[in-house]
Parts: C-alpha cells; structure tokens; sequence
C-alpha cells in the first residue's frame, strides 16, 4: 500500500474516529478513566473503581496502557479474527472486480489496467493494537491539587497498567514526550484503593549541545517514583481513603506507537536493572 | 569540550560498555526478561554476511567534517558478530522509523483493520502534524531515535564525511525507504557495526 493510501487512511481516522471502521457491534470497552477534579471536601472512592496517585514538583505527563488479562485479550483475538474474515470477503469481492476489469481491458485497450488489490494475510493484516485501545493519559492539566507542588489522581478500570512513558496529551490531541519503549514497569491498581505511584521526576531543562542538531537529550537518569510521603505530603482529602504503594514490576520492550523519542525507564533498585539494552528482573519473583 | 560534554551527559543516560560487561547478577536477579528482545521480532536471515559488502570507510579529512558529525556517522561495537549487529540495528530502526515528528497524535477511538504491508513499527495517523513540522524534523527525530537505541545496546559512535555516510546510509523524511533498499542498507550498517574499521575517536552518545 503506498504512503499516499496510508496517509488517506489516517486522514480518515481522524476525521471519522467516532465511527467504528471494521466493527458492526458495539466495540468493548476495554478501560474507562477519567481525571478526578480539585474539588472541596473528603473524596468518595467508587469501590468499582481503582484510582492512581502520583506528585510532581511541576505539571507533568504520564502515560499508562492497561495490560490485557485473559478475558481482554480473548475479546481484541475475536475482534481481530471478525476483522479479519471481513477484510477477506471485502478482498474477494475486490478481486473478482479487478478480474473483470483487467479482462475488460485486454477487450479494449482504451481502458486502463486495474490495480491488483492487496490480499489480506496474517502476515500483513494490521489491526489498532490493544494498547492503543487502553491508554491513559495523566496530566499535565487537571491537577487534583496544586499547592507547592501537583497531585494527580486518575480514576481508572481496575486492572495492570504499564507506564509507558512521560508523555503529555494535550486537549487538543497533540502529544509531546519520550516512550519508554526499551524498558518500564508495570503495576496492578486495586478497585476502591490508591494505588500511589510516588514522585514523578520533572523533566530535566534540556541543554542541547552546540552543533549537536540530533542530541537525544537525557530523558532518563533521575530517579523514579521515588516515595512522596515525606517530601510530597497526602492530600488531606484522600486521609481516609486506603492508599497502598505501587509495586512495581518490570515489563519488556514496545513499539514505539506514537512515533516520539525512545527512551527507557531509569533503572529501579530492587526493581529492574539493564545489561546494556537486556532488562533484568530484579523482584526475585 | 563539546566531547567532554558529550561524554558527561551521555554518563547520565546511558550504560557504558564496561558496565554492560560488568553485569553481575544480584540479589533477587531474576535474569532477563522474556520480552528483552526486540518488539519487532527476528531480522531478516542473512546466509552468508561475508556477501555483504563493506563499505569503503576511509576518508582523508579537511577539519571541517567534524561540524557534521551530529548528523553523518556510523555505529561500531568490539567482539559483535553481524548477526548480533543486524539484530541490533534493525532493532533500532523499528524505533526509528515511520516517526510521527514527536509531537501530535490521535488515538482512534475503535479498532482499524487494513493491510499496511511494511508498515511494522511504525504508526499511523499524525500525518498532517508531519506535514506541518515537515521532512527535516522528522530526519532529526529518526537521528535522535537511533542514536539513543544504538547506545544503549554498547554501541560508540564515529563520525564521518557526508559522501562516505551517503554510501551506506538512507534518511526517512516524509516519504518512507522501500523495505528491500531498507534491509540492503542496514545490512551494510551492520557489517560496519561489527567489523569495520572507523577512523576518528569515539563521540558517545
């Protein structure tokens, strides 16, 4: 498929996202999130809803994917096989038009010579990936508290999510940020509980050598997630909620969905460590 | 100084080939993960690497090259085989292409089916931001992406003129590298990467 149909499609997609392209059914929904506001008084938790905690010297971006369970991943196989199949009755009938087409122009040398479609295979059949169907976004606005430093609280579907890197989304859909596609971790968010995912580092003002148009800069190297009790006291509106620090674990690589810079998670003592671009569990579990 | 400088913030980000070679496993190491490797599964097979040719790297410079080194080098690593440098390369280059110019997304709302022959890596959508930001930043954004995958794999890094990068080397602006002048190119990159012979110190990062 040329870049040209490619950028078509995507063209498509923007301009026509409310609107299912392959499903007939309702499509699943996989995660629900949404920010909860700075508002007065104690914060009721939904039991059926797990909340994610996280504090920043500054306004700060995160960006989680919830990780697939068995029934999750059951469902997107389904959609994707139903997708699938459609893809290739759509292709026979394109064939079918395409034989016509080519014997009409051996007929007649005046008509153009159809392109062949494309057939779908396994091999070539793209389909959104899961992440991209689960991602929440934290921040950088919608601040749960904003006095001497941010708090975040996002109301998530309870579940595992894996942070995928410090990445903010801005209202209008713009994103800006580096992917921790070469390592991360992951951590499970219980329903009616915090999960409190510590300090998130600001980033470093970013010092561009002279000369140097393609430096990487140094996304990572401060320490993450550290622990924000003492430095970042609780909000007195969560007091009598249950807060639990996240317990991390490390994930593995990802693609690098959203075309941003490459990163990777600083490495977490007793956390996960890399030998060179190998990461290492370092849990014992 | 710009070196010096280099090698200083490049000691913050990165992990040198001494520590790589000094990892000791630990306390509550429990080896590497399954998912390590790359997302983008295996690179292509090579029958025989000696078939690739190695590109002439030799060059007699004028002190004014240096200037483009940000731009125009190529990856070396010690006691590396091309299997593991193609490997490792066509890691990177999944990072590093069908690059969005680092800003400017939209997550569809429900699942695209189609077919994207060769589009593995990459991502769809954000093709207008593209358009705004334009081919030069997008070239950058795939320098920066390689750069950052290729050191934290061990790999240093040697500058090198213009017109001999040009002979083994392709940049991806706006529009896309077909993927069999892809493969012949990284190919080239990784035969360097594990046996050639670059003049010019290390630059890091």
């Amino acid at each position: 498929m040329s870049r040209v149909a490619i950028a078509a499609i995507a063209v498509a997609l923007l301009s026509t996202a409310a609107v299912p392209l392959a499903a007939k059914e309702k499509p699943p929904v996989f995660r629900e999130t949404a920010a909860v506001k700075d508002k007065p008084g104690a914060l009721a938790l939904d039991p059926a809803k797990a909340y994610i905690l996280l504090r920043s010297t500054d306004q700060t971006g995160l960006y989680l994917f919830k990780v697939p369970t068995a029934e999750d991943q059951a469902t997107y196989d389904r959609l994707r096989a139903d997708a699938f199949n459609e893809a290739r009755q759509k292709f026979a009938k394109k064939l079918a038009g395409y034989e016509a087409g080519l014997k009409a122009s051996r007929d007649n040398p005046r008509l153009s010579k159809p392109e062949k479609p494309v057939e779908p295979t396994n091999a070539n059949f793209a389909f959104t990936p899961f992440a991209l169907l689960t991602g929440v976004a934290i921040g950088p606005t919608n601040r749960f508290a904003k006095a001497g430093f941010s708090t975040y609280l996002q109301e998530v579907t309870p579940g595992t999510y894996r942070i995928y890197g410090p990445i903010s989304v801005l209202p209008n859909g713009a994103m800006s940020g580096a992917c921790y596609c070469m390592g991360s971790v992951r951590f499970d968010a219980r329903p009616g509980e915090i999960t409190d995912l510590g300090i998130v580092p600001a980033p470093k003002p970013q010092v561009r050598p002279d000369g140097d148009s393609s430096w990487p800069g140094a996304w990572d190297g401060q320490a993450p997630f550290a622990d924000a009790s003492t430095a970042m006291p609780l909000d007195p509106r969560l007091s009598a909620a249950r807060t639990v620090r996240a317990a991390f674990r490390p994930v593995g690589k990802m693609p690098n969905l959203f075309g941003l810079q490459v990163s990777r998670l600083p490495e977490m003592a007793g956390v996960m460590r890399y030998d060179r671009d190998r990461i290492v569990d370092l849990t014992g579990k | 100084m710009m070196v010096a400088r280099l090698a200083a913030l490049c000691a913050a980000v990165c992990l040198t080939a001494a520590e790589a070679g000094a990892a000791q496993r630990q306390a509550g190491d429990g080896g590497y993960l399954p998912d390590s490797g790359s997302p983008f599964g295996a690179a292509p097979a090579v029958a025989d690497p000696a078939t690739i040719p190695m590109p002439d790297l030799a060059f007699k410079g004028d002190g004014t090259e240096a200037s483009d080194f940000d731009k125009y080098y190529a990856f070396r690593r010690a006691d590396t085989d091309f299997a593991t440098a193609y490997a490792d390369i066509a890691e990177c280059d999944g990072y590093a292409r069908g690059l969005q110019s680092g800003v400017g997304y939209m997550q569809p709302a429900y699942p695209y089916a189609g077919t994207l022959a060769g589009a593995a890596g990459g991502v769809i959508g954000n093709l207008m931001v593209a358009a705004i930001f334009g081919s030069a930043e997008k070239r950058r954004m795939r320098r920066v992406n390689m750069r950052t995958c290729m050191a934290y794999k061990g790999y240093d890094r040697h500058g090198l003129p213009k017109a001999v990068w040009e002979k083994f080397n392709f940049e991806e602006g706006l529009s896309g590298v077909d993927d069999a002048k892809r493969q012949t190119y990284l190919r080239q990159q990784a035969r360097v990467a594990s046996a050639g012979t670059l003049q010019g110190k290390a630059l890091g990062l």
